[in-house]
């Protein structure tokens, strides 16, 4: 049965709207392959650029037949610039992805792990385990740091979306909420820094800037082990995500278990920031900016989305990486201040648009 | 089929506070439409997610010979709240589907949504984007969003507010006709009692979180009642073509 249009103005002719949402649906998938080509191609940039200028050929020839570069060469690329290039990938992806996350399960364009608080909050866990030697009993030596900041990133992460449930908070108070986590964890980064050993010290200031630079592979292993996890879980939840996004109590009566969902996220949004934040410290607005690219580019059917903002995530890294060794001839400086100095102007855009939606 | 839907006992405390006394509503019948009126903070609302399962309450619910209460999300039960988060980035035929396959849902083709967003006369809006749409369309695509989950039992919190009387009037006829041809249980809260008695088989009015009076819209709705929870004098007058119309003379200031 067709009833006549309701409504003034519009189109009638509608029969080919299943086709095109088909085809919509495949140029995204198109989309996100164009995009894993792209990452493709910074990473190949990323490998180029540094100190000591290598080819792709060289690349290639370290890959396929280790035995035909020299020794330095070899060591360059194994140790240093393919891990540099994959952590910038790898981090951006696991951002990304948690940001997109975030974004939906609090129902606001401004939430982040690093706006919210969660990355200084897993800075603060690592820098106690760091200076002071606290962490929870029982926890190998090895994963002492990342343990702590894992259980600091969801602690302040349930603390933001506890709150913000109880008091019945708007989305600026769940950002202001937010960044006076930020403020104080950075206030007891700033308070153990004072405290610390001139060692401990310079072990702090590497997570308080954010940097590539301690890449390995067991640590790419880990993140990607954790990101491959973390996508395969959120992507299981994808329709039940694009439903939350019309609405919690419309998802809820749809039979979304909303608190479940926005829990089990949390718990996957934390380990994913403080795996990152352990491994490279705290990198600003990746997990902001990636989300509002995927957006516009997939929309927010969740299927697409997620894995765009994974996609975006990793690009916008990567790309941050190569710029972060060409801004000063010979320098490699930390990534997370060329990715805060890309991402405040953004941040403003996105908080003005956001308030003219609220008012 | 559908079967009616009774509540028996409802109790709801909020904040430390009880919203709900205990009431006892329906049977209210597959097939027809029942209107919750009654002023601001009467609880209308309380009771509608009270009946949906999304507020913690004391009491019975039963839909046909069922019990129903205690669940919190029930396929069988579909929820509106009144209005859409700003900013959702999703076409009007993607929401459609999402919201047939979360949760227990099941798969849905492009095309059966089509169908369905046919048969409410919106299909032409389909790859629109649902932040662009007007508030009637909106509502339609929420109606949308809720039928393609089959519900037996609708309920639709203050579907009409800030639409305009031309959407209101559409959006209403869509909803008596969805509910007479699904024999739904369909329950809505209004403000405008004309609209009551236009567009829906029963009534409940609530004051202070209490039923003051329910039954057959037509019987419900009198200067007595209106007066009694309103705080308003008004009279109930045939209109030209025969239809009983609402009109309210006064308030009354002990209010």
């Amino acid at each position: 049965m067709t009833r006549p249009v309701p409504f003034e103005g519009l189109d009638p002719v509608h029969a080919d709207a299943s086709r095109r949402y088909r085809r919509l649906n495949a140029l995204r998938a198109l989309g996100l392959l164009g995009i894993v080509a792209l990452i493709v191609i910074a990473m190949a940039m990323d490998f180029t650029h540094g100190p000591s200028p290598l080819a792709l050929g060289d690349l290639w020839r370290a890959l396929v037949s280790p035995g035909k570069v020299s020794p330095e060469v070899g060591v360059i690329v194994w140790q240093v610039r393919l891990p540099y290039a994959l952590m910038a990938v790898l981090v951006g992806a696991c951002l990304g992805l948690a940001g997109g996350e975030m974004q939906t399960i609090l129902n606001n364009p401004l939430a982040s792990p690093y706006t919210l608080g969660v990355s200084a909050a897993a800075a603060f866990g690592a820098a106690l385990a760091i200076v002071l030697d606290m962490h929870i009993p029982g926890v190998p030596v090895s994963w002492q740091v990342p343990i702590n900041a894992f259980a600091f990133a969801l602690a302040s992460a349930l603390i933001l979306d506890g709150v913000a449930r109880w008091r019945a908070l708007p989305t600026a108070g769940v950002v202001l909420m937010g960044i006076a986590l930020v403020f104080v964890f950075h206030a007891l980064v700033s308070l153990l820094q004072f405290v610390a050993t001139e060692d401990a010290l310079q072990g702090l200031v590497f997570w308080t800037l954010g940097s590539l630079v301690r890449a390995d592979w067991t640590k790419l292993a880990v993140l990607a082990i954790a990101l491959l996890f973390g996508l395969i879980l959120a992507l299981r939840q994808s329709w039940a995500m694009t439903a939350l996004r019309l609405g919690e109590d419309r998802a809820a009566s749809f039979g979304v278990d909303v608190k479940r969902l926005r829990l089990g996220t949390l718990l996957r949004v934390s380990a994913l920031s403080a795996l990152t934040v352990s491994f490279v410290g705290t990198i600003g607005f990746i997990g902001l900016i990636s989300p509002h690219i995927a957006r516009a580019l997939f929309g927010e059917d969740h299927r697409f989305y997620l894995p765009g903002c994974v996609m975006v995530g990793a690009l916008v890294m990567s790309l941050a990486s190569i710029a972060s060794k060409g801004i000063l001839p010979g320098v490699i400086i930390p990534v997370g201040i060329v990715t805060a100095l890309v991402g405040i102007p953004f941040f403003l855009v996105i908080v003005v648009r956001a308030s003219g939606r609220m008012s | 089929m559908s079967q009616g839907l009774l509540a028996r006992g409802l109790q709801v405390r909020l904040g430390g506070r009880d919203i709900l006394h205990g009431l006892d509503v329906g049977p209210w019948q597959a097939g027809e439409v029942t209107a919750l009126l009654g002023p601001n903070g009467s609880g209308k609302s309380t009771l509608l997610r009270a009946l949906a399962g999304l507020v913690p309450m004391h009491g019975h619910i039963q839909l046909g010979s069922a019990v129903v209460s205690g669940r919190a999300a029930r396929s069988d039960t579909v929820y509106l709240p009144q209005a859409l988060p700003a900013g959702v980035h999703l076409r009007v035929l993607e929401s459609v589907i999402a919201a047939a396959q979360a949760g227990s849902g099941r798969k849905t083709s492009p095309e059966e949504a089509m169908a369905l967003l046919a048969s409410l006369g919106i299909d032409p809006l389909a790859m629109h984007f649902l932040d662009q749409l007007s508030g009637g369309q909106r509502q339609l695509a929420g109606l949308a969003q809720a039928l393609v989950r089959r519900p037996s039992v609708l309920l639709l919190d203050e579907p009409l507010s800030a639409l305009d009387l031309n959407h209101q009037l559409q959006v209403m006829r869509m909803v008596v006709e969805e509910t007479r041809a699904r024999a739904m249980v369909t329950v809505v809260v209004l403000h405008d009692l004309n609209t009551a008695l236009r567009f829906c088989d029963e009534t409940a009015m609530l004051r202070g979180g209490r039923i003051e009076a329910a039954g057959r819209t037509r019987d419900v709705i009198s200067p007595a009642t209106v007066e009694r929870v309103y705080r308003v004098t008004a009279r109930l007058e045939p209109c030209s073509q025969g239809r009983p119309q609402l009109i309210v003379d006064n308030a009354l200031s002990d209010m």
